[in-house]
C-alpha cells in the first residue's frame, strides 16, 4: 500500500483519528456542579486536544509535498529480529501472568533460561548461573534488603 | 553555613558513601553497554529509591547520572560505539588511540577529562543555583505556567527530529497527565470507571516503560553481531604530555558544557558536539582531529560531564527539566516530596546541600573508579545481550511492581514500553513525551491557578514582565528554524550576486 510508504502520513492519519476520538470522549465528561472556576475540567485536554489534531493535520499536508521514508525499513524489520523482540515480549507476559503461580523466585530462574536460549546463549553453564544468581540478587536486594513484597507461590498459600 | 555543615555530616557517612559508589559504578557500566544510557539506568532504578531516604535515593540516581554520561566513553573508546549519545564525538579520536593499542591511554584522559569538567559545573551549580533560587522566589503561577510551555518547547525544538512529531509527543504527554480526577473540581477525566486510573497515571512505571523495556525491544530487534574487545587496557593513568595537554585543554570545554547544560531542552550530546567543534576550529592543526589526539577526547568528555551540574541549575531552582535523564530526576525529586524550585532552598536547604556534597563526591567516586576498574571494562562492554535483555526486562517487571505491589502498574509499564518503541520508529521523541507527562500538571495547575487569580484574563501572562519576557523566548525559540532558513537563503542569494559580478 502506497501509504505504508510515507510514515509521517501515517503516524499523521492515525493521529487526526486520535485526536477526534479524544474530542468526543471530553464531550462524555461530568460537568462540574459548580460554575464560578474561571477554567473548567475540560479546557486543558480540549486545548491539547484541538493542537493534536492541527499540528496532525499540518504533519499529513507536509508528508503529500514532502513524503518521508517507509514506515517498516525492511532490514531492521527482519524474521530474526521479529522474533527476537516477539520472544522477550510474549516471555514477559507470560511471565507477569504465572508468576503468581510459582512465585518470583522461581518463574524469573525459568524465565531467564528460556529467553536467553531463545536469544543465542547456548553455554549451558553460563546460562544456569545467570538465571539462578540474578533472580537471587533481586530478591536479597528488594525483598531483604528494600521489604517490598514480592509475588510468591501459590501452591504454598 | 549551618547547612553546609550539615550536608557534609549527611554525606560522609560509610552508608552514602558505598550508596553513591554504588550508584557510580551502576551507571559506568550502564552507560559502557552499547544502547543503554544514564536514562535507562535512572528510570529502572527509581522504584528502589522509593523505600530510601530522600538524600539517599536521589544521590543513589545522581551516581548513575555521573557515571552514566562518563561510561558512555568506555564504549566509543573500545568499540567505536557509542555508550550514550554523549559520546558520539568521542568514539572520533577515542577509537583510533585503541586501533593503535592505547586503549588504555585514552581511558585515562577521559576520565580525568570528565572529572575536571564535572568539577567546573558542580562548582557553577553550587554558586549559581542559591542567586538563581531567590530571583525565582517572585515567581507565581503565571510565571511558572510560561515556565513549563518554555521547558517544553526548548526540548522539542532542540532534540526532537521533527518539530511536529515532537509537539505531538509533548501533547500527548500532557494528554496522558489530565488522565485522573481533575484537580480543582474532582471531575474524573479518561478514567473509564477504573478505580487505579482515577488516581491518575502514575509516572514511574510510564517512565520505566518508555525508556526500559522499549530499549530493551529496540535491542532485541537489533540482531547484528557485535566484535568483542579482545584487547587488555593498561597504562590507564595519565602522565607528562598528556596531563599536560587535559591541564591546558579543560576550561573552555568546561564553561560550554556547563552553560549549553543549563539550557532546557540542550543536553550533554550537543554540549560535547558544540565544544567537538569549537576545539577543532580553534585548533593549531585541526586536521589532526579524528585521527586519535588526546585533545579531541578532552573536548567532548569535559563538556559532557560538566553539563551534568549545568542541567541541574534550572531543574533545581525553577523545576524545569532540560533533558530525559532531569526529567526522571524531577519526579524522583517528587516521589520523595520534594518540589523543585526557590522554596526548596528555603523549606530543605539542608537536603539542597547534602545534594550538592554529594555530587562532588559522586564526580570522585567517578575518577577513582573510572581509573581504578578500567581493566574490567573490556568485559562490561563484552557482556552478551542474551543474558543483558532478560535481565533488564525482569528489573524492569520488578521496578514497575514494587511501587504499589500492582500488576496494574506493570501492565502501564508494558504499555509505555510498546508504545514507546512504535513512537522511537515512527520518529516521536519519547523524553518529549515524559516531560509532558511530568510537567502536565505543573503547567495546568498552575496556569489554571494564574486564571483563577486574574478572573479569566489571558492578558496577565503578557503584563506580568517576567511572564512576558520568557514567552517572547518560547516564541524565538519556535521560530528561530525559519528565521535561520530566511537569514541562509538571503546569505546565499548575496553571495551568489557577489559571486557572478565578480565573474
Amino acid at each position: 500500500m502506497k501509504i505504508l510508504k510515507n510514515q509521517d502520513m501515517v503516524v499523521g492519519v492515525f493521529f487526526i483519528l486520535f485526536s477526534l476520538f479524544i474530542l468526543h470522549e471530553i464531550s462524555l465528561f461530568q460537568q462540574p456542579d459548580e460554575k464560578v472556576r474561571a477554567i473548567g475540567p475540560t479546557f486543558f485536554p480540549n486545548v491539547l486536544s484541538y493542537s493534536t489534531l492541527v499540528l496532525s493535520i499540518m504533519l499529513t499536508a507536509k508528508s503529500f509535498f514532502s513524503p518521508s521514508g517507509p514506515v517498516f525499513p525492511a532490514q531492521f524489520f527482519s524474521k530474526k529480529s521479529l522474533f527476537s523482540a516477539g520472544s522477550v515480549l510474549a516471555g514477559v507476559l507470560i511471565f507477569i501472568t504465572a508468576v503468581d503461580m510459582l512465585g518470583f523466585l522461581a518463574w524469573s530462574a525459568i524465565f531467564l533460561f528460556v529467553l536467553q536460549w531463545i536469544l543465542g546463549e547456548k553455554r549451558l553453564k553460563i546460562n544456569i548461573l545467570i538465571s539462578i544468581g540474578f533472580p537471587l540478587i533481586l530478591y536479597l536486594l528488594f525483598s531483604v534488603g528494600l521489604g517490598v513484597i514480592l509475588p510468591s507461590c501459590a501452591l504454598f498459600k | 553555613m549551618e547547612h553546609i555543615l550539615s550536608g557534609l555530616a549527611v554525606v560522609f557517612s560509610l552508608k552514602m558513601i558505598l550508596f553513591i559508589f554504588a550508584g557510580t559504578f551502576v551507571g559506568i557500566v550502564v552507560g559502557a553497554l552499547p544502547g543503554l544510557s544514564a536514562t535507562l539506568g535512572v528510570a529502572i532504578l527509581l522504584p528502589v529509591t522509593y523505600y530510601l531516604s530522600p538524600v539517599e535515593g536521589l544521590l543513589l540516581l545522581l551516581g548513575i547520572y555521573t557515571g552514566g554520561i562518563y561510561g558512555g566513553s568506555i564504549a566509543a573508546i573500545l568499540l567505536n560505539i557509542p555508550g550514550c549519545p554523549a559520546s558520539v564525538m568521542t568514539t572520533l579520536d577515542g577509537y583510533p588511540m585503541t586501533r593503535r593499542g592505547e586503549g588504555g591511554r585514552a581511558i585515562g584522559i577521559a576520565t580525568l577529562s570528565s572529572f575536571l569538567g564535572g568539577t567546573i559545573g558542580l562548582f557553577s551549580l553550587i554558586f549559581v543555583a542559591p542567586v538563581l533560587a531567590q530571583t525565582a522566589l517572585s515567581f507565581g503561577p503565571t510565571e511558572y505556567a510560561s515556565l513549563a510551555l518554555f521547558g517544553l518547547s526548548a526540548i522539542v525544538m532542540v532534540v526532537a527530529k521533527s518539530i511536529l512529531k515532537g509537539f505531538i509527543g509533548v501533547c500527548i504527554g500532557l494528554l496522558v497527565a489530565t488522565v485522573g480526577m481533575d484537580p480543582m473540581v474532582s471531575v474524573p477525566r479518561f478514567t473509564y470507571g477504573s478505580i487505579e486510573l482515577m488516581a491518575g497515571v502514575n509516572f514511574i512505571p510510564v517512565v520505566i516503560g518508555l525508556f526500559g523495556f522499549c530499549e530493551v525491544l529496540t535491542q532485541a530487534m537489533d540482531t547484528k553481531v557485535r566484535i568483542a574487545v579482545r584487547q587488555r587496557v593498561s597504562r590507564v593513568l595519565p602522565h607528562g604530555n598528556d596531563f599536560r595537554v587535559i591541564l591546558h585543554n579543560f576550561i573552555h570545554p568546561s564553561w560550554i558544557g556547563t552553560l549549553i547544560g543549563a539550557l532546557p531542552g540542550a543536553g550533554s550530546a550537543i554540549a560535547a558536539i558544540i565544544s567537538y567543534n569549537r576545539a577543532m576550529t580553534m585548533a593549531k592543526k585541526p586536521e589532526e582531529f579524528g585521527t586519535g589526539i588526546p585533545e579531541g577526547i578532552v573536548a567532548c568528555e569535559t563538556a559532557n560531564n560538566a553539563s551534568i551540574g549545568g542541567a541541574m541549575v534550572p531543574l533545581m531552582t525553577l523545576g524545569i527539566p532540560g533533558s530525559s535523564v532531569t526529567a526522571v530526576l524531577l519526579g524522583a525529586m517528587m516521589m520523595h516530596n520534594l518540589t523543585p524550585g526557590p522554596m526548596l532552598f528555603v523549606n530543605n536547604a539542608s537536603v539542597v546541600y547534602s545534594i550538592f556534597i554529594g555530587m562532588i563526591v559522586a564526580n570522585f567516586a567517578m575518577l577513582v573508579l573510572g581509573l581504578g576498574c578500567a581493566k574490567l571494562f573490556p568485559h562490561i562492554v563484552n557482556l552478551p545481550r542474551s543474558a543483558l535483555l532478560p535481565s533488564i526486562a525482569i528489573l524492569c517487571v520488578l521496578g514497575a511492581y514494587a511501587m504499589g505491589n500492582s500488576f496494574f502498574d506493570v501492565g502501564i509499564m508494558l504499555s509505555a514500553g510498546i508504545i514507546g518503541f512504535l513512537f522511537k520508529e515512527f520518529g516521536i521523541n519519547n523524553g518529549a513525551v515524559i516531560l509532558g507527562l511530568i510537567l502536565g500538571p505543573i503547567a495546568e495547575a498552575n496556569f489554571r491557578g494564574s486564571m483563577e487569580l486574574s478572573g479569566g484574563n489571558l492578558l496577565v501572562f503578557i503584563t506580568s514582565p517576567i511572564s512576558a519576557f520568557i514567552l517572547l523566548l518560547t516564541l524565538l525559540l519556535i521560530l528561530f528554524p525559519v528565521i535561520r532558513k530566511v537569514v541562509q537563503r538571503k546569505f546565499q542569494k548575496n553571495r551568489n550576486s557577489h559571486q557572478s559580478t565578480c565573474c
